[in-house]
């Protein structure tokens, strides 16, 4: 039996890890990519709607490409680091340059032409923050039922690393998470409970460098770009948090999946972003989230390592 | 011989602990009235109403105590709402007073506390042997403002100790075979 593929649109700030996910996604007869749309994060909109479109040539993906607002939806954006992933929010080694142009429409706009036109429900993989996303369901909550889940990479259920309580992707732009997480739309949630386990070793580095295609070429400078930092601050190596967003759809069983009620901390003084779950059902509030919350690391990376295989022309 | 200031709600298990104490002969507990220049150690195992009232009032206490062994608040998961502990979330303002003001406060947490028989104990026992606890030196806070986070402890400990100040120490591992034979001694 042939499994249907899954129509997916990739919605990130690429980002390494962000462009690994999309890499492997696109290596995988499991999706059916409709979209790439850009928001603002790790770098500005411009500047991941342009990484975006690189990485799209060099994994020779053909669908519309649309940028993203600036700014989070309520709040002002707080100034992209650089230290993480580079000037260009994707620093490391030279991508090919964009095939194919931006759309004229944003993201947004981007996103509901291909809900309308849709048969079939699309899943949204939401790698950055949720600007786009949350934006997206404020003006078109009719589009509701042609979106079969969001899966996210964001927030954390123990703990934060941007601020003690909040993920990075969430504190860019609490109030856009909030309308996701009370949507009523099936959430799967990779926080860093989860992606901080996904880690690729130079040990792993190693192996991708013998596969020797134009893609494996990339990817092993962008890892090994990548963990410099995580390195730096003392982990064994760097974590592919957005990758657990793609990877949970088309292989849920390595992955230790719990179903909670999840709340965005919007209004705060030292939680403001946090993604609060409610693991052990105090509330009594049914979930709406099913959150990752471990990982089978070699799994992980056993699948990684077999999509960017798949980029070998005698494959 | 160890002073000890005891701030305990009425309760069962803080009623053990105040027998225990009373029966330890390194252990000197201590009247606030009567409390002149000596160092001391403040036991809490309830709301921090009453240190922070301490703090408020009688600031120049705050260079005698050693140190507050909190029972209660936690590192991440909660017992009254999901991430709200009952200790600090019966008076989130007085919890705040606390974790601002300069004491060293160590925090035993639901997060190891909850596989106690009587977690009011766990201070004693730290108090007579503090090698069966693994702690770290960390920030915390008490969040009094948030909508889904009133009440909260937020620790940075798993966070890249991100806070500015680190003078708190929250309890991460308990070594229980040795805690129960301790309580056997006592």
């Amino acid at each position: 039996m042939i499994k249907k593929p899954i129509n997916v649109i990739l919605d990130g700030d690429p980002g390494h890890d962000d462009a690994i996910a999309w890499v492997v996604a696109k290596a995988s007869s499991d999706f059916n990519i409709l979209a790439c749309t850009a928001v603002n994060g790790n770098c500005s909109a411009a500047k991941a709607a342009f990484n975006s479109q690189r990485v799209c040539a060099l994994i020779d993906l053909d669908v519309p490409i649309a940028k993203g607002q600036d700014k989070p939806l309520v709040i002002e954006s707080l100034k992209a680091p650089t230290n993480i992933h580079g000037e260009s929010g994707l620093d490391g080694p030279e991508l090919p340059m964009p095939k194919r142009e931006l759309e004229d429409l944003t993201a947004v706009e981007l996103m509901i032409k291909i809900l309308e036109e849709t048969e079939e429900k699309v899943t949204i993989v939401a790698t950055g923050p949720l600007t786009n996303v949350g934006a997206l369901l404020l003006v078109r909550p009719d589009l509701k039922e042609k979106i079969e889940q969001i899966s996210i990479m964001g927030g954390g259920i123990k703990y934060g690393n941007w601020t003690a309580a909040a993920e990075f992707n969430i504190l860019i732009d609490p109030d856009s998470a909030d309308i996701v997480f009370r949507s009523g739309l099936p959430i799967l949630m990779a926080g860093l409970d989860v992606t901080e386990k996904a880690l690729v070793t130079p040990k792993d580095v190693e192996e991708i460098k013998k596969i020797n295609n134009p893609v494996a070429d990339i990817v092993w400078q962008w890892l090994e770009f990548f963990y410099r930092f995580h390195v730096s601050i003392g982990y064994p190596g760097a974590p592919i948090h957005d990758l657990c967003a793609v990877l949970v759809l088309n292989h849920p069983e390595i992955f230790d999946l719990q179903e909670m009620y999840v709340e965005v901390e919007t209004a705060s003084e030292y939680c403001k972003g946090a993604t609060i779950g409610d693991i052990n059902n105090i509330t009594g509030k049914k979930p709406n989230a099913t959150v990752q919350m471990d990982v089978d690391r070699e799994k992980f990376v056993e699948y990684m390592i077999e999509a960017i295989k798949c980029y070998s022309e005698d494959n | 011989m160890k002073k000890v200031l005891l701030s305990l709600e009425e309760s069962k298990d803080n009623q053990q602990l105040l027998s225990l104490i009373k029966k330890q002969s390194d252990i000197q507990l201590v009247d606030l009235a009567e409390i002149k220049d000596d160092k001391f150690t403040v036991i809490v195992n309830g709301p921090l109403t009453q240190l922070a009232d301490i703090l408020m009032t009688r600031y120049k206490l705050i260079s005698q105590i050693e140190e507050v062994l909190f029972v209660g608040g936690t590192d991440a998961y909660g017992d009254v709402t999901p991430v709200a502990e009952k200790n600090v979330y019966a008076d989130v303002f007085s919890a705040q007073q606390v974790f601002l003001s300069t004491v060293k406060i160590v925090m035993f947490g639901l997060n190891v506390t909850e596989d106690l028989q009587n977690r009011a104990l766990a201070p004693l026992v730290y108090l007579k042997e503090p090698s069966v606890f693994v702690k770290e030196q960390c920030g915390i806070y008490v969040e009094t403002k948030g909508k889904v986070t009133y009440g909260k402890t937020v620790t940075d400990v798993y966070s890249d100790f991100q806070f500015e100040d680190h003078h708190c120490e929250i309890i991460l591992d308990i070594d229980i075979e040795k805690y129960n034979s301790i309580i056997k001694t006592l």
